[in-house]
């Protein structure tokens, strides 16, 4: 299929660093006459342990709270005010702010969130009341909801309470006792500019927006950040998970241990994240189409899987089985698509359809600005340079069926994994 | 994440400073077919919607969704019609509301293409092939669906506050039905279900992007070709007939958290009162951070993670609604203090810098909603759905503007009735 390829980052991004080693992207998008300003920091739940798990998303509700010149609420307030929108995430890897506003409100932006960096002031009375709230997130994302929980009790046994085992969210144990100084103690080792990126993105003038964080930025001093884990002898363990709970259908899931992303190896990790596109990336994919469609075994399937890991992290396969079909038949057919793919090979134009897809959805990425800084800041926060989402393609393109074939039995048939069942509860 | 995202239906607002209003052109002369041109980058979005939705389900609740669902599943040379559009990179979706129903599609654009897309969509809304496998796999899903929802507490509030509210109204069933309506079902009543559905003179089509008024005019013949061109039926009006009893629903379910949702009659879009109560939706808990109820409930006291309201303005009924969730024992505690902020709403008694600012945040976030395609394209079609194109932008700007202190308070008196409030808990207490 004939599709545009032509649309780079390199086009539209420079990069540079302050003196303080703040690292500074600069995303230009004249669309719409909006800007989208963030920061983000190298500090997640990867970057926790037992005792302190959900501190970095602790502290980005507490960023809200109040600095040395801005009263609780006042950020969010002002961003209002303007008919601007912001908000903040936490991830495995990175906690990350925003604000999306009218272009002549760059200043304003840059200006509190660069106040919110180093003069977080942390109220006890603000942090009883927003501690609730987190544990009540918790309550609503996790507690209420099989499917995230048997995610977190799976990533444990992987990986215990560390990397990718720790909870973003962190468990109710830590929430009811994490203090006030823990948060200004991981604060002030985070948050300092060295251990941080500015991305801009959107309508600006180029050279304003250099002047404004220098201004902002630039007298803020670098500081050595400290790495608090510790060693960990944690094995991976595949015992088999069964619970109960309140799912409509059984659901099976399958979890593979797969690498942490790195140049070396950024050509395997997209061969497995077209193998997964294959087998269950869309409606033509071979999981819905053999599964669902012709053999109905499946009522539905998943694929969950990051390709750039900056930890050991894990590809989990599943889905729910079809009436009078059981876990175990699901999973058979499930690992028997792959082995069908190394025995028998590609279907006519299989390879070049997915590759389609992957294009094209590489294309409608850039309608978004937001979307934009959300994939170079991933990456950036991961160590990983922004540059590779134009080497996406080239490599997409150069797969072969060999490569597919090879990673199928690399990956996946030759891994041994958790295999987890849950089970409707009776009510 | 903190936040979650709010739901404002239709609150599409505009801006005296706003630099670039999307222009939309009709085509072929024709206020249903309307295209914005945005030409930065190499795609297409268009969404054809179906003046059908499930309150126009009758007695067979769920059918328009699963008829709706099924369009995409019909064969094309032995292959799914879903599996065409995925071979050129092209994204099919399908949503059916109370109100209304879409396809949508968004592409890369290319001759090819559009002459593709075009056929693909023209097939799938002419031939009516779809085979006995596709249809029960589709209504297994649904069935599952269904199951899913009353497993979830936050669908299950929902779903009995509206049942309860909207009773004898086409709108008080779910969209996707009931386990005893699905079941009896079947691809002879679905399939004329979908003939009722595509019919030229129930259909709208907003396209945008990089695509010129010829082309979208080529587009929209082409896809539009030999569809059928019947008289439509008018449906019967619905009207609200709840009356409170003034308890609070409650409804066991095993959770750590008590959902609770409040509604309470409010406008339709097209209600001549429909800005006032926007803005006051803004101050109460449109807003996110700094509205009434997120001050109240989360802010000062850390009782849930997420509280909003919303206004839901269905074409002929319309709605406000409260919705939070907190653990199980605070759950009185939270309905005591909603009362009390609704009784604030009540009385009206905004100070004029409140309403400033909450007339200030409205119109300048206009732009912000019109920064990709897809934004443009929802907007577009909501416009196109409800027959609000001529002056759109104006219209919207002055309705904010227009807003006094002495309106606002007049229409919350007039619009919005308290005393017929429903509050509804799914949870454990």
């Amino acid at each position: 299929m004939p599709v545009s390829a032509d649309l780079r980052f390199s086009d539209r991004v420079e990069e540079y660093y302050l003196s303080n080693k703040l690292k500074v992207i600069l995303i230009e998008d004249k669309r719409s006459p909006i800007i989208v300003s963030s920061i983000w920091y190298k500090v997640g739940s990867s970057y926790e342990y037992e005792g302190i798990s959900g501190i970095s998303h602790v502290l980005e509700h507490m960023m809200f709270k109040g600095t040395k010149t801005m009263e609780p609420g006042e950020f969010s307030a002002k961003i209002k005010k303007i008919g601007g929108t912001e908000n903040a995430f936490t991830g495995r890897d990175f906690t990350g702010y925003f604000q999306k506003t009218h272009k002549n409100y760059l200043d304003l932006c840059l200006k509190m969130e660069a106040d919110r960096m180093r003069n977080l002031i942390f109220l006890q009375e603000e942090f009883k009341n927003e501690i609730e709230v987190v544990k009540e997130e918790r309550r609503l994302r996790t507690d209420d909801n099989p499917t995230a929980k048997i995610f977190e009790k799976i990533s444990n046994q992987a990986f215990g309470m560390r990397g990718y085992g720790v909870p973003i969210v962190g468990t109710m144990k830590d929430l009811n006792t994490i203090s006030v100084a823990d948060l200004k103690k991981w604060y002030l080792n985070y948050y300092v500019p060295n251990n941080a990126i500015l991305i801009l993105a959107g309508d600006f003038d180029k050279d304003k927006a250099k002047e404004l964080i220098k201004k902002y930025y630039g007298g803020i001093k670098k500081a050595k950040v400290q790495d608090y884990l510790e060693k960990s002898n944690h094995k991976i363990s595949f015992k088999n998970i069964k619970v109960e709970d309140k799912v409509s259908e059984p659901l099976v899931l399958m979890s593979f241990e797969n690498m942490r992303f790195n140049e070396e190896n950024r050509k395997e990790n997209y061969v497995i994240e077209l193998l997964m596109e294959l087998m269950d990336g869309g409606f033509a994919s071979r999981f819905t189409k053999n599964l669902i469609d012709d053999k109905s075994i499946a009522l539905s399937t998943f694929i969950s899987y990051d390709t750039y890991s900056r930890k050991r992290n894990l590809i989990t396969i599943g889905g729910s089985p079809n009436k009078n079909i059981s876990p175990e038949q699901l999973r058979e057919a499930l690992i028997t698509e792959f082995t069908n793919l190394v025995e028998e090979g590609l279907y006519e134009n299989e390879l070049a359809d997915v590759k389609s897809r992957l294009l094209a959805n590489n294309i409608y990425k850039f309608d978004s600005v937001f979307y934009q800084v959300m994939q170079i800041g991933m990456l950036e926060t991961k160590n990983l340079d922004w540059s590779m989402l134009d080497k996406y393609i080239h490599e997409i393109n150069s797969i072969t069926e060999h490569d597919l074939i090879n990673a199928a039995k690399k990956y996946i048939l030759k891994k041994d994994y958790i295999f987890t069942v849950i089970e409707p509860k009776k009510l | 994440m903190r936040l979650l995202s709010l739901i404002i239906l239709f609150s599409f607002i505009c801006d005296s400073e706003a630099l670039s209003f999307p222009k939309i052109h009709p085509i072929k002369y024709n206020n249903n077919y309307l295209l914005v041109e945005e030409h930065t980058l190499p795609i297409i979005d268009l969404r054809i919607s179906f003046n059908y939705g499930s309150k126009n389900d009758l007695n067979n609740k769920g059918i328009t969704n699963l008829a709706i669902n099924l369009l995409g599943e019909q064969l094309l040379d032995g292959e799914k019609i879903l599996n065409h559009f995925e071979k050129i990179g092209a994204q099919y979706s399908s949503t059916v509301t109370k109100d209304t129903s879409y396809v949508g599609i968004r592409f890369v654009n290319n001759p090819s293409n559009i002459n593709n897309i075009s056929y693909l969509l023209n097939h799938m809304l002419t031939k009516y092939s779809i085979t006995p496998e596709a249809f029960s796999h589709k209504k297994e899903l649904v069935l599952s669906s269904i199951k899913s929802r009353d497993l979830n507490p936050a669908s299950l509030v929902s779903l009995r506050s509206e049942e309860r509210f909207l009773i004898d109204t086409g709108y008080a069933h779910p969209v996707i039905g009931y386990k005893k309506t699905i079941e009896l079902l079947d691809l002879e009543k679905a399939t004329l279900h979908i003939k009722k559905i595509i019919n030229k003179n129930n259909i709208k089509i907003s396209i945008v992007g990089d695509i010129n008024k010829n082309k979208a005019t080529f587009m929209i013949s082409k896809i539009l070709n030999k569809v059928s061109d019947n008289p439509i039926i008018e449906m019967k009006n619905n009207v609200l007939n709840y009356s409170s009893d003034s308890e609070i629903n409650y409804i066991y379910f095993d959770s750590v958290q008590t959902h609770i949702s409040v509604i309470f009659p409010s406008v339709t879009r097209l209600n001549k009162n429909y800005f006032n109560i926007l803005v006051a939706n803004y101050i109460f808990g449109g807003s996110g951070f700094g509205s009434m109820l997120m001050s109240e409930i989360r802010e000062k006291k850390g009782l849930a993670y997420s509280v909003h309201s919303y206004l839901m303005p269905y074409d002929e009924i319309g709605l406000m609604k409260i919705g939070m969730q907190t653990q199980n024992k605070n759950t009185k505690k939270a309905i005591v203090i909603l009362k009390e902020q609704m009784m604030k709403l009540k009385e009206a008694k905004f100070s004029d810098e409140q309403i400033n600012e909450a007339k200030t945040g409205l119109l300048r976030s206009f732009e912000l909603r019109f920064d990709t395609n897809k934004k443009i394209l929802r907007t577009l079609s909501a416009i196109n759905e409800l027959g609000i194109f001529d002056n759109y932008f104006i219209n919207y700007e002055n309705g904010i503007k227009n807003v006094t202190s002495e309106s606002l308070s007049s229409a919350i008196k007039s619009e919005i009735n308290f005393d017929n409030t429903l509050i509804t808990t799914v949870g454990t207490n």
